[in-house]
Parts: structure tokens; sequence; C-alpha cells
């Protein structure tokens, strides 16, 4: 049987073995005894197995000597040194040496197997103390795994409850920390930078807060520059804006400028093509005028002519009314010759008197209108003259004004050509006023 | 590993913590287990030595009464049966009453679980034990010497002794 993990119990039914292999043989003996005692006679092939039986019991009984336990060998000494034991080895040597003659010294059967029942049943008391012994062993052994077995459980339910109580203490610990910091985190997210982080020990937790805190003061600084700078900037946005507003207004003016411009550039473009028609025109009619000026000219010179011959008839209209006037003279005086000779004829002269007087009052009247026509053709010839002079005076007037209106009608046709390349330009101009005009107003719609 | 490790992460610090403390639990709690299974069988294999124990005192009866039959058997040999009968059937029937409780042993015996061995053994005595009606017939027509019937009957024990 395997016992190798009971190795006590193990060597306590090897010596229990020992012992009843001792026994065997001592029974073996006993019986062999009981035999030889009830012929009364041992042969010597009985002594010699009595020989051998006790040579092998001796070696058991050795090895239960050297095997057993303390308690065991003090039994087995106490039985060794007892009487009957004594007795019993006595009685084997008086066999051995007296058996076969049938001589046992006294001793007879009765005492034989009162000596040989009383070591059987020592020895018999001594194996089943070592049986005893072995399970005594075996219920200390069967109690000390039921012990180990409780100790396990219990130790192992102790374990377990110690393990819960510590992951359930680490858990509450760590999480309480853990909380703590995503509270804090979460104050931070949330923008509260004025938060107390906790206490920092030396360890991963640590490190995370040590970490949050330099993450808050540099946010915290971040934050300062970046108020700083977002202040800055929207002074500067607040002035770009006010720039822009400006510079927007003074596009918007721009571009106001520049589609009252496109206006002025189209309508200096309309009237420089008008200018320009009109240069035409200009030229035209300069040149019709200078046709003109030269037939005025024609006409002053004839007009100088024809004041020459009013001059001229006036001249012979100034000798006409002189003779007139030189009749009148006559006419008067004959008319006074006839009034004094109807004076003198009286009242037949009466009536010639009448008409002495009225050919006296129209020679008076003759006179009068010969001078007043003298008069006026002396007026007449001086304004002719005048009149000539400033005929004359303007054809040369009409002359300068003939090639004045040439120059001015060379200068318009130079105008003309130049309007018309300034019209081009301008049309140039009014195209590319017209592209700004369009940039600028998408640049004003998407500032806008 | 990764999804191991992303598992791991995706996780609650509670869980976490649970898990990494639950581990060595675990650990503990199989330690235990092992170490409770090992009790076990030491149970079970002392319970099992326990009984076989048992069984070899109730041997060591069946020894003893074998070997007080062997000594009552030897007068009538050795008288070559003029003497001594009564005292050997008296102590057949005190060794009957013995194989009677130790052959109901041994059926208690094989109804545990034992190991092959033992079993054999077992078998061993019974085969012997039931061979000791022919031993003890050819004892009482004195078939055999003083010494061989000692040798017969110091077989039997031996098979029993040799069971302890």
């Amino acid at each position: 049987m395997a016992f190798s993990d009971h190795a006590e119990v193990s060597h306590s039914l090897v010596t229990s073995v020992y012992l009843l292999n001792a026994t065997e043989y001592f029974a073996m003996e006993h019986a062999l005894g009981a035999g030889a005692f009830q012929v009364e006679r041992w042969d010597k092939t009985n002594i010699a197995q009595l020989g051998d039986i006790t040579k092998r019991q001796a070696m058991f009984f050795k090895k239960f000597e050297r095997s057993a336990s303390p308690e065991q060998a003090e039994m087995y000494q106490t039985m060794v040194s007892s009487e009957p034991y004594q007795s019993m080895l006595e009685l084997r040597d008086i066999v051995v040496a007296w058996g076969q003659f049938g001589n046992f010294q006294g001793y007879d059967q009765a005492q034989f197997i009162e000596i040989y029942n009383t070591v059987h049943g020592d020895l018999r008391s001594l194996g089943t103390k070592a049986l005893d012994d072995v399970l005594v062993i075996i219920d200390d052994k069967i109690a000390r795994i039921w012990g180990d077995y409780m100790t396990i459980l219990w130790g192992a339910l102790a374990a377990v409850i110690a393990t819960i109580a510590i992951a359930g203490l680490l858990v509450l610990v760590l999480r309480a920390q853990v909380a703590r910091l995503v509270d804090a985190a979460k104050e931070m997210a949330g923008g509260n930078l004025d938060i107390t982080l906790p206490r920092t020990h030396k360890n991963e937790l640590g490190a995370l807060i040590i970490a949050l805190a330099v993450f808050r003061d540099e946010t915290r600084k971040a934050q300062k520059f970046e108020d700083e700078s977002r202040a800055k900037a929207l002074q500067e946005a607040s002035e770009a804006s006010q720039q822009a507003k400006e510079k927007l207004e003074q596009s918007r003016y721009v571009v106001s400028e520049l589609e009252r411009a496109a206006t002025a550039i189209e309508q200096l473009s309309h009237s420089v093509n008008v200018a320009a028609e009109m240069a035409d025109q200009a030229r035209t009619k300069s040149t019709s005028i200078k046709d003109k000026s030269d037939r005025g000219t024609q006409t002053v010179k004839t007009a100088i002519a024809a004041m020459g011959d009013i001059r001229n008839s006036s001249n012979e209209i100034s000798n006409i009314t002189k003779l007139i006037d030189e009749i009148s003279f006559q006419t008067n005086l004959l008319a006074l010759n006839a009034r004094v000779e109807a004076a003198r004829a009286g009242a037949a002269g009466r009536g010639f008197a009448v008409v002495a007087a009225e050919v006296q009052q129209l020679a008076a009247r003759s006179a009068k209108a010969a001078s007043d026509i003298s008069e006026l053709i002396v007026q007449s010839t001086k304004q002719v003259q005048y009149g000539s002079e400033v005929v004359n005076k303007s054809g040369e007037a009409l002359d300068d004004i003939a090639d004045g209106i040439f120059e001015v009608a060379e200068v318009i046709q130079n105008v003309s050509a130049t309007v018309r390349e300034q019209s081009t330009a301008i049309g140039e101009i009014n195209k590319t006023t017209a592209a700004i005009d369009d940039t600028l107003k998408t640049i004003l719609s998407d500032a806008a | 590993m990764h999804s191991i490790i992303g598992f791991i992460q995706a996780r609650r610090l509670v869980t976490v913590l649970g898990l990494a403390l639950s581990v060595p639990a675990l650990l503990a709690l199989a330690l235990v287990g092992a170490q409770i299974w090992q009790q076990n069988t030491k149970y079970t294999k002392i319970i099992e030595v326990n009984d076989v124990v048992q069984f070899s005192r109730i041997g060591m009866d069946l020894v003893d009464a074998l070997s007080r039959e062997r000594t009552a058997a030897l007068p009538f040999v050795a008288t070559r049966g003029k003497d001594g009968l009564e005292a050997y059937q008296a102590s057949i029937v005190v060794t009957d009453q013995v194989i009677e409780k130790i052959l109901v042993d041994i059926q208690n015996l094989r109804a545990i679980e034992i190991n092959d061995t033992i079993n054999q053994d077992l078998d061993l005595i019974v085969e012997a034990l039931a061979n000791i009606a022919t031993l003890r017939q050819d004892t009482q027509v004195i078939t055999y010497s003083a010494f061989d019937v000692i040798e017969l009957y110091s077989a039997i024990n031996q098979i029993v002794i040799d069971f302890v």
C-alpha cells in the first residue's frame, strides 16, 4: 500500500507488521510446542523447525525493536523481561537441549500452555497496541488534515474578506482621490482655474496632480496672456474694424467717386464725342463761315465799292443840291424881285405877290431842302466815308476773322482729332474704371 | 493583446481595481482550492489507510484466531487424531465467527473507493479463506504433518499479514 504521504503511519504500520510477523512466528512456535508437548516429545525435525522459527522470530523482533515507538519498546521490554517470557525462553532452551529426550526439566504441558498463552497474549496486546497506535496516528492525521482544512478554509475566507476589504478600501480611497482629481479637472475644464488641488504624494496620482497643477498654472498664464492678447486683438480688431470701416467708407467713396467718375467719364466721353462732333460741325461750319467770310469780305469789298459809288453819287447829289440851292437862291431872288415888283404893282400885283411869296417860300423850302439834302449828303458822305472805312475795316476784320476762323477750324480739326483720341482713351479709362468699380463692389460685398 | 489592453483601459477605475484585486483573490482561491483538493486527497488517503488499518485489526483477530486454531490443531495432528479434536473444532467455530465478520468487513471495505492493490490483496484473503475448509478437512483426516499444518495455516496468516 502506498502511504508515501503518511510516512509516520507507514512506519507505524511497518512496525506493526514486524510485530505481527514476529507474533506469527511465535504462534508457529506455540503451535509446534503444543503438538510436541501433547506427545511429550520433540523430535529433531521439530527442534530444527523450532530453531528456524525462533531465528526468524528474533529477526522480526529485532526489526520491531528498531522501529518501535518508545512506548512500544518499553512495552516490549516489559514483556521480554516478564516472568512468562523468561520462562518461555528457558523452556525454549530446554526444548532445544532436552526436547528430543522428552526431558523438559520439570515443565509440563499445562505450564507450557500457560507460559505460551501468556506470552502470546502479551504479544497480541502489543500488536493491538501497535495497530492502535497506528489508528491514533491516523486519527491525529485526520484531525490535523481537518485542522489544516479548516485553517485553509478560514484562511481563505479571511483572505477573501481581507482582499475584498482591502480592495474596497483601496477602491474607496483611490476613487475618492481620483474623483477629487476628476472634479478638479472638470472645474478646470469648465474654466475655473482658482481650484485647490489635492495634496500630492510620491506616486502616479501625485504626478498627475502635479501635472494638473502645472497645467492649471500654465493655463492661467495662457489665459492671462490670451485675455491680454484678446483685448489687444479686440482693440486691434476694433481699430482695424474702424480702419476697415473707414477704408470701406473710403472705398465706397472711391466707388462712388469712381461711379461718378465713370459717369463723368461717360458724360465726358459723350461730351467729347459731342465735342468731336461739334468740332467736326465747327470745322464744317468754320469752313462754311470762312466761305461766308470770304463771301462777306467780297461783299464788304463790294460794299466798299458801293460806298465809293454812294460817295460819288452823294458828291453828285451834293452838286445837284448845290445847284438846287443856287436855283432856290435865284428863285428866291426872283420871288423877291417878283414881290417887289408885285408890291410895286400893288393890288394887281398882289396875286403875283402871293405867287411870288409862294415861290419865295418854295424857293426857301427848296433851298432849305437842298440845304438839308446837302447837309444830309455831307452827313451821308461822311457816314459813307465812315461806313466805307468801317466796311473796309470790317472787310479787314472779316479777313482776319476768316483767317482766324480758318485757324480755328484747323485748331478745331486738331482738337477733334485729339478729342477722338481722348474719346478712345476715355473709353479705355471707362472700361478700366468699370472693372475697378466691379472689383471694389465685390470686395465691399465680401467685406460686408 | 492590444484588445485586452484596450478593454482594460476602457473600463472604469473601480472595475480595473476590482479586476486587479480579484486576480490575486482568484489566484488565492485557486490556491486554496488546490490546497483543499490536496487536503481532500490526503484525507481520502488517510481514511483509506484508516479503513485498511481498521481492517488490519480485524485481520489481526483473524490471524490470532487462525493461530489459535492452528495451535489447537497441532495436538490433534501430533496425536494422529487421538486427542484434541474437540478443542480444534471449538477453535474452528471461533475462527469461523471471525471469518464471517471479516468477510463482511471485506465487503464493506470494497464498498469504499480502494485501489486495485488492496482489492487484489482482499481477493487473496477471500481466496485463502475459501480454501480454509479444505485445510481443515485435510487436517482432520490427518493428511498433513504437524509442520505442514503449521506452514499451511501460516500461509493464510501471511496473506493477511502481507495485506497489512
